[in-house]
This record gives structure tokens, C-alpha cells and sequence, in this order.
């Protein structure tokens, strides 16, 4: 009779084995992970550490494909109207590519400063540098963090409205948990005549205002703010526009669907507000 | 061939969590990776690349760690079952098979979300992103599965590797 060694055992029961040893760790996991302050950090910084300048280099390379493709057809357009630009050479109009490029991000940082000035709040600048849009989950990395002064809870924000709050902070990066995520919740107030709601992500590029009473005035094009309260975000900044009203609901509270103010596909450069505790302070 | 999965791997992760695209046209890539790794490698490969990377995308994402690889590793078990139907040379089972393989993650995904964290997952807005999302996963199958098919043979001349 023969014996079965190990390695015969490991044979015949290696896909159940291997498989009960997954199930097993990415329960663990789960089940450590869900803790505040769960030893499993460290794991997620080497993560992010290692593979976010990886990402932030595909991305900048990316980039420069971009505006150099777009400058070609850019370029294409002109050399229809103007016959000085026919004898631009190629490395013409990758330079001139790189001057809309260029011109284009001065704007949008001169949006952002006059929104800064504006706003008068302790910001820092930053840039997407990626997100995770699945169904379930809505959050940007930034490639700023802990070294740069960047913590938990700080509000995200661009000149548009209210981006997000920061809920991670690696040295080198931040993570911050969008607006439209389903986890994601804000004191709101609507413009107009200052009722209060409960801004709810969904999950999917749109919001509710929840419980507000449906013998309340809510219409269609309300501008939705912050409010301030539960020191998440500064006051008066610009959540969203309601864009559904429904009363016929079941229940005491009418449905209200709120379009973001920031277009989330479009993100490139946010302010990090710093020391939000003492702005909402002062109001 | 486990480093060509993970570059693989690495490249269509950047794709999908870096770009901006609009959030109504997400294709799964890494699932459809998925799917194509259970078929041409071992089990072990399979679950190791279904760990590793579900593991970064949970670091990328705001899933507790072991949630993403859990609906990876979920992808790996429905091609087991589905092996037969998912040959390379027969689009519509493939789509089929792939849509079968995302509506079982997408619903396991909404369970366990539901009973991790209390908050709501079901909205109708949610259930018409995820309905297409699956819808363009499993419709573009046949094309991306031809196309890392195509990548791996050409990795395997570049490198000299034996199929």
C-alpha cells in the first residue's frame, strides 16, 4: 500500500487549501481593517508610497502626449488662416502646445487665486493625481500630505464649491473622500431661505438633501451651502443646485436631488483648507 | 509569466483609477484581467494576482483592505465554474459569462458593503451606473480578452517563453 506524503495531500487538496487560506486572510483583513486605528496603515503608506510616483510619472507623461496632440490639431486649425504657422516645424508646435497648455493652467490657478483671496482661508494647493471612481466608492489621492501639513478632516475645496475632506494622510499623499460618495454627509443650508438639510452622497456623480419637511419650500435651481455646523466645512461655500424636487415620497421629508458644483470628471487642481477649526471659529 | 500579469495589472489599474473619465462610462478592467489570468494560469497565480491587487485597490479606494480582493477573487471562482463557456474562439458565451461574473461581484459587493456599513448602498442612480457599468464590462469582454491574448504572445516571443 502506498503512503501519500505531503506533497501528494498538497496535490489533491491544493485548490481547496489555497482557497480556504484567501477566504481566511481577506476576512482577517476586513475584519482588522474595519478598527479607527488599525495596524494595517503602514501596509496602505508602502502601497501608496510606492506606487503613487509611478502614477504621478505615467501621468505627467500622459499629459505631455496630451497637449502635444492637442497642440498639432490646435496648430492644424491656424495653419488654415495664417500662412506664417505653415512653416512652424514640428518642435514649433509642440512648444506653442506647451504655451496653451501652460496658459490654460495659469488661468485655472488664477480662478484659484482669486477664489483664495476671496474666500480670505488658510489653503494649500494641490493636484489630483488620481481617483477611485468605482460605483461604490468616490475618492482623489492628492499629491500632497502629512509632510505638507495635511490632516485628517481638513475640507477640499476649488473655485467652483466643496470637493471633499481629507480621511487619510500619508506623508507624501492625501486621500480624500469626495462629495458625491455614499459615505458622505454635510450640514447643509439652502440659499434662499436658509432650511437646513442633510447633504448625502449617492454614490453616482449626484447628491440628496435629505430631511427636510415636505411643507417646506425647496425649489427646483436652490443653491445648496454649507452651513458651517459640524466644523466639516467652512460656511457658504457652494455644495450644489437642487435639480429634482419630489413630495410624493413616502414619509414626512421630500426628496430632493442636488447637483454638485464641481464637475468630479474634470478635477485637477483643488486648496486643502488648513485650520478649518478656527475659521469656523470666527463665523 | 506571474510579472507580465502584474505589469499588466499595474498599467490597466493606472487607466482606470487615474484617468478622470466620466464616471457613467467605467469599464472593469481589472476584472476582465482577472478573467483572463484564471483561464491561462494556475489557480495559485490566479488567487495571488486576485490578492495582490485587490489589496491596492482598497489601498486607493475607501473599501476596508480585503474587500476589493474578496470581489477579485470572486472573478477567479466564477471562471472555474465557467471555464468551458469562456473560450476565446465564442463571443456571445463570453459575454454572458463575464456579465454572470460582475452581476455575482456587484450583488456580493452591495451585501457586504451593506452589512460592513450602515449607511444606504441601493439607490436608483447607483443601480443604473452599476447596470451599465456591467453592461460595457461584459459587452467590450470579447475585445480586451483578444487584446491582452495578444499582449501575452507578444511578451512570450519578446521573451523567449514557452507556452
Amino acid at each position: 500500500m502506498n503512503k501519500k506524503t505531503g506533497f501528494d495531500i498538497w496535490r489533491r487538496f491544493q485548490i481547496p487549501i489555497v482557497l480556504a487560506v484567501s477566504v481566511l486572510l481577506i476576512f482577517t483583513l476586513i475584519s482588522v481593517s474595519l478598527r479607527d486605528h488599525h495596524p494595517l496603515k503602514p501596509l496602505e503608506t508602502v502601497v501608496i508610497n510606492v506606487t503613487a510616483p509611478v502614477f504621478n510619472f505615467f501621468l505627467q507623461t500622459g499629459a505631455a502626449f496630451n497637449r502635444i496632440w492637442r497642440g498639432y490639431f490646435y496648430l492644424v486649425g491656424v495653419q488654415a488662416e495664417n500662412e506664417i504657422l505653415k512653416q512652424k516645424t514640428l518642435e514649433n508646435q509642440s512648444k506653442e502646445a506647451l504655451y496653451q497648455e501652460t496658459l490654460l493652467e495659469k488661468e485655472r490657478l488664477r480662478q484659484l487665486m482669486e477664489f483664495r483671496a476671496q474666500a480670505a482661508l488658510p489653503v494649500s494647493g494641490a493636484r489630483i493625481i488620481g481617483f477611485d471612481f468605482s460605483i461604490w466608492f468616490k475618492c482623489a489621492f492628492l499629491d500632497k500630505g502629512g509632510d505638507d501639513g495635511i490632516k485628517w478632516g481638513m475640507p477640499v475645496i476649488n473655485a467652483m464649491g466643496v470637493v471633499g475632506r481629507v480621511v487619510e494622510s500619508y506623508p507624501d499623499h492625501a486621500k480624500v473622500l469626495l462629495l458625491i460618495d455614499r459615505s458622505s454627509a454635510v450640514d447643509a443650508i439652502v440659499q434662499r431661505n436658509r432650511l437646513r438639510g442633510i447633504l448625502e452622497g449617492v454614490g453616482a456623480n449626484r447628491c440628496y438633501l435629505r430631511y427636510v419637511h415636505k411643507n417646506q419650500d425647496v425649489q427646483v435651481g436652490d443653491v445648496i451651502l454649507a452651513s458651517g455646523l459640524g466644523g466639516a466645512y467652512p460656511r457658504g461655500m457652494i455644495l450644489g443646485t437642487a435639480t429634482a424636487v419630489d413630495k410624493k415620497v413616502p414619509g414626512i421629508f421630500q426628496e430632493i436631488e442636488v447637483e454638485p458644483a464641481v464637475d468630479f470628471t474634470r478635477l485637477e487642481e483643488v486648496l486643502v483648507v488648513k485650520t478649518v477649526q478656527s475659521v469656523l471659529s470666527k463665523h | 509569466m506571474l510579472f507580465f500579469y502584474l505589469a499588466l495589472a499595474f498599467l490597466l489599474f493606472f487607466l482606470q483609477n487615474m484617468l478622470p473619465l466620466p464616471s457613467q462610462m467605467r469599464l472593469d478592467l481589472l476584472t476582465l484581467l482577472m478573467v483572463f489570468v484564471s483561464l491561462r494560469a494556475s489557480f495559485i497565480v490566479s488567487v495571488t494576482m486576485a490578492l495582490i491587487l485587490g489589496t491596492a485597490m482598497d489601498c486607493y479606494g475607501m473599501a476596508p483592505l480585503g474587500l476589493q480582493a474578496g470581489m477579485l477573487l470572486l472573478a477567479v471562482l466564477g471562471v472555474g465554474i465557467l471555464r468551458r463557456h469562456l473560450n476565446f474562439l465564442y463571443f456571445f458565451p463570453q459575454i454572458v459569462g463575464v456579465a454572470a461574473i460582475t452581476i455575482v461581484q456587484a450583488l456580493a459587493m452591495a451585501l457586504l458593503l451593506h452589512l460592513l456599513m450602515p449607511v444606504p448602498v441601493i439607490y436608483p442612480a447607483v443601480v443604473r451606473q452599476g447596470l451599465l457599468q456591467i453592461g460595457i464590462t461584459a459587452l467590450s469582454a470579447p475585445i480586451v480578452l483578444a487584446l491582452f491574448s495578444g499582449l501575452e504572445k507578444l511578451w512570450r516571443r519578446w521573451f523567449f517563453i514557452k507556452t
